[in-house]
């Protein structure tokens, strides 16, 4: 299984997770379907492998100012710091459903801000984007999309947003001629936590062409190193690289504005962080739940 | 005629220009129907320019085109004049960026000079991102839900593309995020002479047009009845040729920029590289041809 190849983070102790367990099961799943596994490129932190070349001028990342995509900024900094890389990290963030959901691009800019500070000598830009709301409930068949590519099923079944997200994280990669391109998304959890869980995140079977990107020689350009884990693997980095601070610093509540103003009052609550949220919604009880269960992925369980 | 009434610019001589000329004409127009400005008109090079002093925050849009670019200087220059200190939001439209390359670094520039040049500015920069597949889609394709109701009249709906909702919304979001007391643009009219966007094209001014000098708008464009050359006039008349070619009118596709000057060999930095052939780089042609009459020397 896969062993600490990278000089920051802990040697991870395989045989005291259960074997039922999500993070091992899919970890020994692409282990086992990964012929590079010592390939250069691939940097196991603290048992997950995570693709990075060093020769990349620039990367993206997709970044919501949430627990999984700061945590993906931080480790990138890190491996880049790590491996001496000159690469530039374009983040881009979206500022969505401004109209009535409680988020804020300010949350993001802080946390950015934060992360830039920690690694002042990597470079890094922020792009702010924006998808004007009813994208997101248009559906994306709708839209004239001049012959730019969808997988059949996403052109059935997702909004415009999809698309408006696409174009945005295009336009910084041919900004800054990034090739490959980040994104934080994890696997909702096995158990039901609320009916609201968003679908394309479902815990599933993996097919095989969902390991491919792990692997250093995938011609895919995304990169999404948390696709097949949970959240509380997330939720235990920032115990194991000490970041209690930059963990309250985001925010993974997405209650609306009503939602919020019936809880704590108009006026009475704000959108930063993680200290005011609604506590209802599924990326609440997601955050909870790998709270909760988070102590087999901190390193004093694997010491 | 307007008079001077601010420490900025000359006095026109309005009999040094013909009673045709359309800047003459049109200023006539209007100083008849509001021969009285409201006090936040200053008469700029006998223009006038609508500007608050209670005015917190204003937004500008900012394309780093001619226009734009002076009508972000004359406020600078109001602003500094007067000695307040409103933040400014300059806002630049990021649009068709798959075939045509980002005047993003233009813009950048652009505010660099004015940061140098009036260093007590409080100026923001937000960028408007329209994905291109939206400057094709019909708006009427597209769902308005409980929360994000569309505030489109019917043949706007039936007639209109996305981006025009999303430009639209874009705006509103950032009024209600700075709580923007006031938004210009620098829009002129087409020159007589060239077929440009319809939406530009000169016509009768009505009375409602002509209320803009009587009231006080959220919106502004000053510029929205006079032509380009007294756009152009003004670069030599403040003598920041400097700044004047850091603009960039052409808009043409990079395509054609590539057979014009070879692939690889041009940037979009302001006006080095230019196709020559688009409507901008006509009515820019046009506007440096005919800004004589509206040159200081010629008023002194």
């Amino acid at each position: 299984m896969f062993k600490k190849n990278i000089n920051f983070g802990f040697d991870m102790k395989w045989d005291r997770l259960p074997d039922d367990n999500l993070f091992k099961r899919h970890m020994k799943l692409i282990y086992n379907a990964m012929e590079d596994v010592n390939s250069p490129n691939i940097h196991v932190v603290n048992g997950l492998p995570i693709f990075f070349r060093k020769s990349e001028k620039a990367i993206s990342l997709n970044f919501s100012g949430g627990a999984d995509s700061t945590m993906l900024f931080y480790l990138l900094c890190r491996i880049i710091e790590s491996t001496g890389a000159k690469t530039k990290i374009c983040v881009s963030n979206l500022v969505r459903f401004w109209e009535d959901r409680s988020w804020t691009e300010d949350n993001a800019r802080e946390i950015f801000n934060y992360i830039d500070a920690m690694f002042p000598s990597i470079e890094k830009e922020l792009y702010i984007g924006f998808i004007p709301p009813a994208m997101e409930m248009t559906p994306l068949k709708n839209l004239n999309l001049n012959g730019i590519y969808f997988d059949d099923w996403v052109l059935e079944n997702a909004d415009a947003g999809v698309y408006a997200v696409r174009s945005f994280t295009d336009y910084v990669c041919h900004k800054n001629k990034a090739e490959i391109r980040y994104s934080g998304t994890t696997m909702n959890p096995e158990e039901q936590l609320d009916d609201n869980a968003p679908a394309f995140r479902r815990a599933r079977e993996i097919r095989e062409e969902e390991l491919w990107q792990f692997f250093d020689k995938s011609p895919g350009k995304i990169r999404d190193p948390f696709l097949l884990i949970n959240k509380d693997w997330v939720m235990a980095q920032y115990e194991n690289f000490n970041l209690q601070k930059l963990r309250e610093m985001t925010r993974s509540c997405e209650a609306n504005k009503l939602g919020m103003d019936t809880k704590f009052k108009p006026g009475m609550w704000h959108p930063r962080g993680s200290e005011m949220v609604c506590g209802d919604c599924f990326f609440c009880k997601e955050r909870e739940w790998a709270q909760q269960n988070c102590g087999i992925y901190l390193e004093e369980f694997h010491k | 005629m307007f008079n001077k009434n601010i420490d900025l610019g000359f006095d026109l001589k309005w009999d040094n220009i013909p009673d045709d000329d359309h800047f003459k004409s049109t200023m006539k127009q209007v100083y008849e129907a509001h021969p009285t400005l409201t006090p936040h008109h200053y008469v700029i090079n006998g223009l006038p320019v609508y500007f608050n002093k209670d005015d917190d925050v204003i937004s500008i849009d900012l394309s780093a085109g001619a226009d734009s670019t002076m009508l972000f200087y004359i406020l600078a220059s109001i602003i500094t004049t007067l000695n307040v200190t409103p933040k400014i939001v300059i806002v630049t439209m990021i649009r068709f960026w798959e075939t045509k390359s980002s005047i993003e670094d233009n813009v950048g520039l652009i505010l660099e000079y004015f940061k140098e040049k009036f260093p007590n500015l409080d100026i923001i920069r937000e960028r408007c991102f329209v994905p291109p597949s939206l400057e094709s889609t019909p708006m009427k394709n597209i769902t308005f839900g409980a929360n994000n109701k569309s505030v489109f009249q019917p043949h706007i709906i039936e007639g209109a593309d996305t981006a025009v909702y999303a430009i639209d919304n874009f705006s509103q979001y950032i009024r209600q995020k700075y709580k923007i007391k006031r938004s210009y643009g620098g829009i002129t009219t087409n020159p007589d002479q060239l077929d440009g966007p319809e939406f530009r094209k000169k016509r009768i001014l009505s009375d409602n047009d002509l209320a803009m000098y009587s009231m006080n708008w959220p919106r502004q464009d000053p510029f929205l009845y006079i032509q380009k050359n007294w756009v152009m006039a003004q670069y030599e008349n403040f003598n920041i040729t400097d700044l004047r070619d850091m603009t960039r009118s052409c808009s043409t596709p990079d395509t054609v920029l590539d057979a014009v000057h070879g692939k690889d060999n041009w940037n979009v930095i302001g006006s080095a590289y230019v196709c020559g052939q688009c409507f901008f780089c006509h009515e820019r042609a046009w506007a440096q041809d005919n800004m004589s009459l509206l040159l200081q020397q010629n008023h002194i």
